[in-house]
């Protein structure tokens, strides 16, 4: 017996040996990271289908503004946002909702919508590119896919959310459009956590400065929502985000933790005011 | 026989000589795996477009150079919101936002990409995404009724999905200053 342990401990240390130095360990460790990478690649396509869906509810909810010009300004901010700070594998779609309603949605797959309500709010550009870089920060950090634990974030390959998003039977289809609709609920009433909309602000606030625009601005922005959500002019928005006293507080935080209370900015006011004709 | 077999492994086990000898090979197999992947745990890619290495971690400090999508850096040291990195022979200061842990991957388009579906009288037709299929539809469950109840409107998205957007132009666009 002592023999059979002692050449137990040699066969051990002659295995580890021979497999690191020999390629194998290479070989097995490029395998995981294919196997890894192609999930991955899978998981963006489920994604994008599946906010597509997302999105087309959110258009039947409220009317997509058709004004090319204002329309490719946004887009313009919000690409070029997205271009440098945003998840290089996704094109991502802005639209403007036709609505006095105040919001801004996220859909994951890269579709951001801004109501006119909260269009005619702001003052700046600075202000609107806060508010895309909030969203965006949504879809770069997958909120959502995360809080339905959509395959593209649950590492598991047998999560049964997985396969219904692979699958093209009617099962699926009909799997996929009750997911669709939680995630659209998400969206206008149960919200995401605190957690979640305090790191999305963040971002923006971390992205804007990145970009040189005025961080100011988007507490500026915040601030001036108050007295809207009060008057009931957001009642989407109250519902589903923190109050602006707590979404303020842990940007102030946030600032003072990092000394970024100095950084000032641009603000592009005429070219916002222009082409948002506001006189 | 088996019996005593089993007591003598056990006891072998919980000889301290010998199971510090296993935990030694166990730990030696662990580390050729772990090593380099700590080795790598630096090494992080330029995500976006438009990333500027600079002297200092500061906006208004000196410009060394533009870091080109994709380019893979080594991080060197960290502060706050800025990441000192190294590039071939640049040594400087990145904002942490414009780099990513995995390395850059192709962009998806959904345009141009059409699936087959069979539809319910057994004819074929031709959307985007089997989303679109549900939405065009209107499935129904087995008692009859729809199974969503909020309203879609695909024609207003591929409206959305035809606007021009084109990234570089945007990041100029972006960084006009009045």
């Amino acid at each position: 017996m002592a023999h059979f342990s002692k050449y137990l401990c040699l066969y051990i240390f002659i295995f580890s040996f021979v497999f690191a130095v020999s390629g194998q360990a290479q070989e097995f460790r490029l395998r995981a990271h294919h196997i890894f990478w192609k999930n991955q690649e899978a998981g963006t396509q489920r994604e994008i289908d599946f906010g597509r869906g997302v999105s087309a509810k959110i258009l039947g909810k409220y009317p997509l503004l058709r004004d090319e010009r204002k329309v490719h300004y946004i887009s313009q901010i919000g690409t070029g946002i997205s271009a440098q700070l945003g998840r290089p594998e996704l094109r991502y779609y802005f639209g403007i909702l036709d609505t006095d309603e105040i919001n801004a949605f996220a859909v994951p797959g890269g579709y951001i919508f801004v109501t006119m309500g909260a269009l005619k709010l702001m003052r700046n550009e600075a202000q609107l590119a806060g508010v895309l870089a909030h969203e965006l920060s949504h879809i770069g950090q997958k909120h959502i896919v995360r809080k339905l634990k959509l395959q593209s974030t649950d590492r598991s390959l047998t999560s049964g959310i997985a396969q219904v998003l692979g699958s093209s039977t009617l099962a699926a289809k009909i799997a996929l459009e009750r997911l669709n609709d939680i995630a659209f609920k998400m969206l206008m009433e149960e919200g995401l956590s605190k957690e979640d909309e305090a790191d999305a602000d963040q971002k923006a606030l971390e992205m804007l400065i990145t970009l040189g625009y005025d961080p100011q601005s988007y507490l500026n922005y915040l601030q001036s929502l108050k007295p809207h959500l009060a008057q009931g002019g957001a009642e989407v928005l109250s519902k589903t985000h923190p109050t602006i006293e707590f979404r303020y507080q842990s940007l102030s935080e946030f600032i003072s933790r990092h000394q970024l209370d100095k950084i000032q900015g641009k603000k592009n006011e005429k070219r916002f005011k222009k082409i948002m004709a506001i006189p | 026989m088996t019996v005593i077999h089993q007591i003598q492994f056990d006891s072998f086990l919980v000889s301290k000589k010998y199971f510090l000898r296993i935990l030694a090979a166990l730990f030696l197999l662990f580390t050729h795996f772990v090593s380099e992947s700590f080795a790598s745990a630096n090494t992080v890619y330029i995500k976006g477009l438009g990333a500027v290495l600079r002297e200092q971690p500061s906006i208004q400090s000196k410009k060394l150079t533009n870091l080109s999508r994709g380019t893979k850096v080594l991080v060197v040291e960290s502060k706050g919101i800025w990441q000192k990195v190294e590039s071939g022979e640049n040594l400087g200061w990145l904002l942490r936002g414009q780099i990513s842990k995995f390395p850059v991957k192709r962009k998806k388009l959904i345009l141009g990409q059409k699936i087959q579906l069979q539809s319910a009288s057994g004819r074929r037709i031709r959307l985007r995404t089997f989303s679109a299929v549900i939405g065009v539809r209107g499935l129904v469950d087995s008692k009859g009724k729809k199974i969503s109840p909020y309203k879609t409107d695909y024609v207003a998205l591929e409206w959305l999905e035809k606007q021009p957007s084109n990234e570089e132009i945007s990041v100029i666009f972006l960084s006009f200053t009045e």
